[in-house]
């Protein structure tokens, strides 16, 4: 029987640790984060909450520890009130998309945090409705941020509703340690009061760079709703507007509403979408660049990276180009399918690999796929450990690699266990030999008992590689009886038998001698008794 | 009748002789051109003769390795006694085979003696002149010793466990690079068996003898 290591009663597995965190693979274990508002959370799956009525987290006591998604979705969210947590404070929530759902809210609402403070929210991703009806402060992702919050790499694709200082992704910033960058909107606002935008509605201090929207302002409130910021009063730089106001266009700005004191840095907007008379519409004057004038030129900021204020972001690591608007690269990590072999079911066993935390797809650094499994019946589920141990193969010395590095975690309800690990290899690897690499001295060293196998999955023939894992093994790079194992593998060539043999040692020599010898002394005896008889 | 006969059987025998002395000098010269000719595709394949030259006692005795490298291997029912060098991967990505057909070798990405895993000792079965080291491999029966000397001169005793042969071209590498029991650490030693392959100095069949820890 397996114990779960939960220091309270989590029905999951792990110590909510960074070592060794709480294991979220349902929406009832996402609940149970009320219980321990500092411990350390992942998801290990995607989690469908389809049915489930989840009252929100941390409604009075702020959450503090952190929930990495680890790139899985949420799914079908439906949240009482206000959004995943009401209260943060000093937390990290990151890496994780809500795709549907919804929540409703009477004050401060977002699908992720109403209030966050002095929280980190990185790769955060929302198609949920947030229905803030007449409420204040309702964002897409997060309500409201004081202290030295920050919102990075993370967009809004969903319908939020709000009345005052409501946004597509944060309702109001509030302190100048506040940021927003390299964020973005598609959704709907619906703006039932003043001072909403499609980015922030109150932006009362910190900063925003490289963000835009090309969301839609529906027909909700009839005037002082901004493209990018409802009520500006601190630093807008290197963004753009492409705000469609749907409703009443008079009375609107292009970026900003009511610019009170904001300032404007290599910001653009286009002039045709929007259709507002000013970029900011009332307070102190604001200056940009207007675009696509007359619609003179649509695809200005599309398929682009060159353009103002494109040419200040980065496309190589966090930004991409797409036919239309860039997007993110981080948005891809979402997708169940996306590259994933066996369009996302790699292991053939019927369900989608991200929806199962035992099963996990990594590529390796040239881009091939290999899929890691555990049996469920082992209680261990995978991690992502790709990216740290995506290297070169130049040191395994003797062998040669036919597989870059495949890393990954198992995490595992008891320390010392030891599981029977599979990994199905994208295509087919003559003379395939598992290789072990132990980060911590570079060495490589041979996988004993590994067992080889070929399968065909949707018409492809792929290796298999099956061996035996145990926590704080030799096979374990962290080297602790801790139920987290380690283990970056890549599959070599195995060598050919050798050479130990030149030849039949003296066989045919010593038999030619004696065919020789005879025929001599055959002849010689014939010749004497020749002789012999004629004389 | 009789003395016809008799008058008869030397030239029967001068006959005979010369049809088994040509016969014999006839298969002496395709063998020396077959020879020449696989000493000419050896050439070109950078395939060289392992040494026959004897290893003196001086030189046996004075060999050294690292501490936990395996220095001599000894196995006393076939009358083995060696030195193991240690070998690596040729450019065709083949476990070397020793210089000297006296050698054992010790595939060095193999394990250590006594260590998990199994490590791989190759020699030779023979050359066009001489015996090879493993040359009565064939006849190790299951449950004798074989003894591993490490640099360090602890010796490692292994015990037979197990003897298989495969063709040539289709050796189970993973099979000969792990144990064959995964709870012991193993010794496999391979070496050649079978025939010559027509127009070749190699073997169509390897020996594998699998041991494991005492």
């Amino acid at each position: 029987m397996l114990a779960p290591s939960s220091v309270f009663a989590y029905s999951g597995y792990g110590l909510g640790t960074q070592q060794n965190p709480y294991r979220i693979s349902s929406c009832a274990q996402l609940q149970e984060i009320n219980n321990n508002l500092s411990g350390y959370y992942i998801l290990v799956s995607n989690i469908d909450c389809t049915d489930y009525n989840f009252v929100h987290l941390a409604a009075s006591s702020s959450f503090s520890g952190t929930l990495d998604g680890q790139n899985h979705t949420i799914k079908n969210l439906v949240i009482d009130s206000s959004g995943l947590f009401y209260l943060t404070n000093g937390a990290t929530i990151k890496n994780i998309n809500i795709s549907g759902g919804s929540t409703s809210s009477s004050g401060y609402g977002g699908s992720f945090i109403a209030r966050a403070t002095d929280t980190i929210m990185t790769n955060l991703h929302s198609s949920m409705t947030v229905n803030g009806g007449v409420s204040a402060y309702v964002g897409g992702i997060v309500g409201y941020m004081y202290g030295t919050s920050s919102l990075t790499a993370s967009s809004f694709s969903g319908y939020v509703s709000g009345s005052a200082y409501s946004g597509g992704l944060v309702g109001a910033m509030s302190n100048s340690n506040n940021s927003v960058t390299d964020s973005f909107t598609t959704g709907t606002l619906h703006p039932n009061g003043a001072y909403n935008g499609l980015i922030v509605g109150g932006f009362f201090a910190g900063t925003i760079s490289r963000v835009y929207t090309s969301g839609t302002i529906d027909n909700g409130a009839t005037t002082n709703i901004g493209g990018i910021i409802g009520d500006s009063q601190a630093s807008l730089s290197n963004s753009f507007s492409a705000a469609n106001f749907s409703g009443t266009h008079s009375g609107n700005g292009a970026v900003t509403a009511y610019n009170v004191s904001g300032t404007y840095t290599n910001v653009y907007y286009d002039k045709y979408i929007t259709n507002t008379a000013n970029m900011c519409n009332f307070g102190a004057v604001c200056t940009g660049t207007a675009v696509n004038v007359g619609n003179s030129n649509p695809t200005y900021f599309m398929n682009n990276s060159n353009n103002g204020p494109l040419n200040t972001w980065d496309f190589n690591n966090i930004w991409q180009t797409t036919s239309s608007y860039p997007t993110l690269r981080n948005i891809a990590l979402f997708d169940d399918q996306a590259g994933i072999p066996n369009n996302g079911d790699a292991n053939n066993d019927g369900i989608i690999d991200s929806y199962q935390a035992n099963v996990l797809s990594v590529q390796d650094v040239k881009g091939v796929w290999s899929t890691v499994s555990v049996p469920s019946s082992s209680g261990c589920s995978l991690g992502d450990g790709q990216s740290t141990s995506a290297i070169s193969l130049s040191s395994d010395k003797g062998y040669s690699g036919q597989t870059n590095l495949t890393g990954f975690y198992v995490y595992c309800p008891t320390s010392g266990m030891t599981v029977t690990v599979t990994i199905i290899y994208d295509k087919q690897y003559s003379s395939p030999l598992l290789r072990y690499y132990n980060p911590n001295t570079g060495v490589y060293s041979m996988i004993n008992g590994a067992t080889y196998a070929t399968k065909t999955i949707g018409g492809i023939t792929k290796t298999t590689a099956t061996y035996d894992l145990t926590d704080g093994g030799s096979l374990d790079s962290d080297g602790l009886s801790n139920g987290i194992i380690k283990d970056p593998v890549l599959l070599a060539l195995a060598p050919n038998a050798p050479a130990t043999g030149f030849g039949v040692y003296q066989k045919s020599p010593i038999n030619n001698l004696i065919l020789i010898g005879s025929g001599i002394v055959l002849t010689v005896f014939g010749i004497r008794r020749l002789h012999k008889n004629r004389a | 009748m009789t003395k016809s006969i008799n008058r008869q059987i030397p030239k029967f025998l001068i006959a005979l002789g010369l049809l088994i002395l040509v016969s014999g000098l006839f298969k002496g010269y395709s063998q020396y051109t077959e020879n020449k000719h696989i000493e000419k595709q050896n050439m070109i394949r950078g395939i060289s003769p392992p040494s026959t030259k004897k290893i003196s006692s001086n030189e046996f005795s004075s060999y050294t390795v690292p501490a936990n490298n395996p220095r001599y291997i000894f196995i006393p029912s076939i009358n083995v006694k060696a030195i193991v060098r240690p070998l690596g991967l040729t450019n065709n990505n083949q476990i070397q085979s020793p210089a000297n057909v006296y050698d054992a070798g010790w595939f060095n990405k193999s394990s250590l003696p006594g260590k998990s895993g199994a490590m791989l000792i190759d020699g030779h079965i023979s050359s066009w002149t001489s015996k090879g080291i493993f040359y009565n491999l064939k006849l190790l029966k299951n449950g004798q010793t074989i003894i591993v000397e490490e640099g360090n001169g602890i010796k490692i005793n292994y015990k037979v466990i197990q003897s298989k042969t495969y063709d040539a071209s289709s050796v189970d590498m993973q099979a000969l690079l792990n144990p064959v029991n995964p709870n012991k650490p193993g010794l496999n030693l391979i070496t050649c068996t079978g025939n010559v392959i027509k127009g070749t100095s190699e073997f169509n069949k390897r020996l594998v003898i699998s041991a494991e820890l005492e």
